[in-house]
């Protein structure tokens, strides 16, 4: 059974591209438009990791991370976003994000931190 | 008075005797008052916060007020009987102004008329300069020959240099303002840029990954996959560096010993310089530390000794120097200010081609670039200028077309540790009180404040939030909801206000502003109304307004 990650992304491009590489990769992958969005899905389907933006309309990533905080405690959150917007990066990492990355991603560095949140799960 | 004449006939009778009366009482009296009103004008003359001075024809001094001695610094003795040519032997003018001086002595007496004229007087030491306004009047009589030459002389360096400083506070206030809208825009730019390149770097990375078996055709697509990741990468520097300049990037709170970084990095610097360059290094040392990283600090370097090297065309001498300089005096420039303080001051300085006067005030503009054929994208000292102002820091140039260039960074010294009293972006952490009736909002907006670095303290109601907020000094912002259970947010920030006037506040509702005010709550026009349902993203970015 592979693993389920869950991409909450408002930018189609960025997110498609995320999914064809992790499903490259073997992963399934849902795909979320915004905070919102994300939630209904883990709300519907057991997903093992997240993948999300910050900045995002409705929902951002830092409601997405303190929802999840406490309705899905176990699964980890990376948290992804523009460096202009770097302090939301600290304080998502201050709230309990497992990992944080500024765009444009590294997609070497991106994997290797899901295949570790992942193990560690 | 009275004047008697006798007439004595030949036998000695007086004859006749002539008698006339003078009344001399007149002459007295108008006499005395020509004294008087000639002491009175002399007073008033000495008097004038103008320098006043009377020649004759010939050009020695017949008088001058006290204005005029202290201008030109002469004591009350050394002026009678000279001429201005023979003050030179005082040392008190420099010959260049006593030489203007009798330029405008003959202007004046060959026009005819007064002649009006801003001149700088430069006294005996090179640092005395002073501005003046003057005024040369010649007098003739009525049938035309010269009488005298008035001139007279008004000191107005201060209200020039009070108009200098007016003039740079709007021009720092209109490049503030640029700045800003050109960090909104970097922002803006640099999120979608970073979108769109982590597309188009992660589908290359993708394609180059389901390439398979290796021949040829496989090898060029490869090739030019690699080099769109190339270009991505450099679109992705250009955006970073745009935010860099406008000073965006957030400052998380590093600092580095400024003598340690150039210690450290000068090998690498010599060796950015090429062999034919020699860097040739002064470095004191200092206990304290720049607000700067130590990347940041080696960016700075690296781009300065760059400019130099392509200063020098390749060859020549790069002196790299840094040394505390401590200045009582707020430093301005053409650019910016800085408050008088404590700084470490760094130099780069070349003995190369030197940059056009005319190129001087845009040099830190973003793409800027004096050279066509110089590679870079004019990004290297807007970059420098973005991560100095950044730590509160100047940079000023001096140069000279082919005399070289000096730039001179200054960056404030602070002691070495950082305050632990600082929000996450750098900045001095705020004491905010928050004031919400749902639990839930009330801890999310906690949670959210406090992983931003800042001290917070919750209130559900008016009375409580009054309770907590009860001594001057121990808030520094408000953020309230508007509807509460026991009144509203207004009423709260007028009990606030009347113990501490001037606390900012920001509002949030799920009410429009207007509407509100149809409801009799007027809200203060500076105080941001975020509406509900709002994201932590957009309560910080709020916040970040009211940083220290």
């Amino acid at each position: 059974m592979p693993k389920t990650l869950l991409i909450v992304e408002d930018e189609e491009l960025v997110r498609s591209m995320l999914r064809d590489k992790f499903e490259q990769s073997g992963y399934a992958v849902l795909e979320a438009e915004d905070g919102r969005e994300g939630q209904n899905l883990l709300e519907d389907q057991t997903v093992d990791l997240v993948i999300s933006d910050l900045i995002m309309p409705r929902q951002d990533g830092l409601e997405l991370l303190m929802a999840m905080r406490a309705e899905w405690p176990d699964v980890p959150l990376i948290a992804i976003t523009a460096p202009s917007n770097q302090l939301y990066l600290e304080v998502a990492g201050r709230l309990g994000a497992a990992r944080t990355f500024e765009k444009p991603l590294d997609l070497k560095k991106l994997e290797d931190a899901v295949i570790d949140l992942l193990r560690m799960e | 008075m009275s004047v008697v004449a006798k007439y004595y006939g030949q036998s000695g009778d007086v004859k006749t005797v002539h008698s006339i009366m003078f009344d001399i009482e007149t002459e007295r009296r108008l006499s005395r008052q020509a004294v008087e009103l000639s002491h009175q004008v002399g007073i008033l003359i000495e008097a004038v916060p103008m320098a006043v001075i009377l020649r004759d024809s010939a050009g020695p001094i017949q008088f001058m007020n006290g204005s005029a001695r202290q201008i030109l610094s002469l004591k009350a003795d050394e002026w009678p009987g000279q001429s201005f040519a023979s003050l030179e032997d005082l040392k008190t003018v420099a010959h260049s102004t006593l030489r203007e001086i009798a330029h405008l002595d003959q202007a004046a007496w060959q026009s005819r008329e007064r002649i009006d004229r801003q001149i700088f007087l430069h006294g005996a030491s090179p640092d005395k300069q002073q501005a003046l306004d003057c005024s040369w009047v010649p007098l003739f009589d009525d049938s035309g020959d010269r009488l005298g030459l008035v001139t007279t002389l008004r000191d107005v360096t201060e209200a020039i240099e009070e108009q200098r400083i007016r003039q740079h506070l709007q021009e720092t206030d209109q490049r503030d303002r640029r700045m800003d809208a050109l960090g909104r825009l970097a922002e803006g730019v640099s999120h979608e840029f970073e979108n769109l390149l982590t597309a188009v770097l992660g589908y290359s990375d993708i394609c180059l990954s389901r390439l398979g078996a290796v021949d040829e055709n496989t090898l060029k697509i490869k090739d030019s996959l690699e080099k769109i990741r190339t270009a991505a990468g450099k679109a992705s520097e250009l955006s970073r560096s745009l935010l860099a300049f406008s000073a965006r990037k957030h400052w998380k709170g590093d600092s580095c010993n400024p003598a340690d970084i150039l210690r450290e990095f000068a090998p690498s610097l010599t060796h950015l310089a090429g062999s034919q360059v020699s860097l040739e290094t002064n470095i004191h040392s200092t206990e304290n530390s720049v607000p700067l990283s130590r990347e940041d600090l080696a960016d700075i370097l690296v781009h300065l000794v760059s400019n130099a090297r392509e200063a020098l065309n390749g060859r020549g001498t790069i002196h790299l120097s840094g040394y505390i300089r401590l200045s009582d005096q707020p430093l301005i420039w053409r650019q910016h200010s800085l408050p008088a303080g404590k700084y470490y001051l760094i130099e780069v300085a070349d003995d190369g081609v030197g940059i056009a006067d005319a190129d001087l005030g845009h040099i830190f503009d973003p793409f800027f670039t004096t050279s066509p054929e110089v590679r870079g994208r004019g990004m290297g000292l807007a970059m420098v200028f973005g991560l100095v102002n950044k730590a509160g820091g100047g940079v000023q140039v001096k140069s000279q077309v082919g005399g070289g260039t000096c730039m001179q960074v200054f960056l404030p010294l602070t002691k070495s540790t950082v305050p632990s009293t600082e929000s996450i972006d750098g900045s001095e952490a705020l004491k905010i009180l928050i004031v919400e009736d749902q639990p839930s909002l009330l801890d999310l907006f906690t949670e959210v404040l406090q992983a931003g670095g800042h001290q917070t303290t919750s209130a559900s109601s008016i009375k409580e939030a009054i309770s907590k907020a009860n001594a001057p000094g121990n808030l520094d912002l408000l953020v309230c909801d508007i509807f509460l259970s026991d009144g509203n947010g207004m009423e709260l920030l007028e009990q606030i206000r009347a113990v501490q006037p001037n606390i900012p506040v920001v509002f949030f509702s799920g009410t429009p502003r207007s509407n509100l005010q149809a409801q009799g709550i007027c809200l203060p026009d500076d105080a941001p109304l975020l509406s509900k349902p709002f994201r932590p993203t957009q309560l910080l970015q709020t916040i970040a307004r009211f940083r220290k």
